[in-house]
């Protein structure tokens, strides 16, 4: 990391707090777009409203659930930046991340890549380079502390970025260092430090050198390369995209409403099995989806059995 | 899940039904969002606030 914030009280926090800190890194480049992007799943609902002034412009993924590059590239497509996760919110892994960045940063944009879901790509991946940013646009990532290993990279130099948060890192010449500053030097007024998190960024770290340092172990058990889910429930359940989904897994019930039977109902029931049950009603989800999580800590063995709930 | 998924053939109302093994089965979701009971009171006062 080279860069690692503790802005934040919380991930909603960060979601909100991040608006006003990536539009004055825009002005000052001078990019007064006031729109920013978010790919739609075939699957699933743009969850974005308006965001501090920002419009949001939801742009169709393909049928693969990945995004669409062609999309991307109309003219008429003027953004300043655009969310995405990785391995996005219906489980696949961008295969196009890298041109998808190309595209962002020759308009100008940034990408910002949240969260949560990257926890998979720990100690697998070198996100700033492979995902965010390449070598003509030097990478930087920043480390979210309330979602431990969460890395969004984004479109633009560290320094830059940097002086745009609240609190961070040292530079990387003093990296041996770690202070909070209060204050930016091109810091929206309406962020504010907040150095309550710093023990969640003892813990992130406790995460990412129990994982990342032994890449080998976790290569085997992780959500980036093992099938998600075993053959049994996919020949029961119908996943509600074809292809391969990994991190997560949406399914349909399309089989079992024809007893009368829905999502919410086998949700219910896996209480009865001692298990919490699945994500049903995901804000971004049209109505009879379940929506899968398996934890990336834990073994492909025991995935298998917590990757249901 | 498999083993739901042949109850959804074989007993479907026994997965409609579901949770069994609460204390609480299907709760009035709707009633609940508009109306919640968000203090905990002695039996006989919440039995009545709850009507």
């Amino acid at each position: 990391m080279d860069a690692i914030t503790l802005a934040a009280r919380g991930r909603r926090a960060w979601r909100v707090d991040r608006y006003p800190s990536h539009r004055a890194l825009l002005s000052k480049r001078g990019n007064r777009a006031k729109r920013f992007s978010s790919p739609i799943r075939r699957t699933a609902q743009s969850r974005h409203g308006r965001h501090r002034g920002y419009t949001v412009e939801n742009i169709r993924s393909n049928e693969q659930g990945e995004i669409d590059l062609e999309a991307w590239r109309a003219p008429s497509i003027k953004m300043s930046r655009l969310d995405g996760d990785h391995p996005n919110t219906i489980g696949v892994f961008e295969q196009d991340i890298i041109k998808a960045a190309e595209i962002l940063h020759a308009k100008g944009a940034m990408l910002y890549m949240d969260g949560a879901n990257m926890n998979a790509l720990v100690g697998i991946a070198a996100l700033a380079i492979r995902r965010g940013c390449n070598a003509h646009q030097p990478a930087q990532d920043v480390l979210h502390a309330s979602t431990a290993a969460a890395a969004p990279a984004e479109g633009g130099s560290c320094e830059e970025i940097a002086r745009a948060v609240p609190a961070d890192s040292p530079s990387p010449a003093r990296r041996q260092e770690v202070g909070l500053r209060l204050q930016a030097p091109e810091i929206d007024r309406r962020v504010r430090a907040f150095y309550g998190n710093f023990g969640v960024l003892v813990r992130a770290l406790a995460y990412i050198c129990a994982l990342a340092a032994r890449p080998a172990e976790r290569h085997r058990g992780c959500g980036a390369e093992r099938q998600l889910h075993p053959q049994g429930p996919r020949a029961l359940f119908r996943p509600a995209l074809q292809g391969r989904q990994q991190h997560e897994v949406v399914f349909s019930d399309d089989r079992q409403a024809k007893q009368g039977v829905h999502t919410g109902d086998i949700a219910k029931r896996l209480i009865d099995y001692g298990f919490h049950p699945y994500t049903v009603s995901l804000p971004a989800h049209r109505a009879r989806r379940s929506h899968d999580r398996a934890t990336e800590t834990e073994s492909s063995r025991s995935s298998i059995i917590s990757s249901t709930p | 899940m498999i083993s739901i998924a042949k109850e959804v053939e074989t007993d479907p109302q026994l997965v409609k039904s579901a949770p069994h093994s609460t204390r609480d089965q299907q709760v009035d979701e709707v009633t609940a969002a508009r109306r919640p009971i968000l203090r905990w009171k002695p039996a006989a006062t919440a039995s009545k606030a709850a009507d």
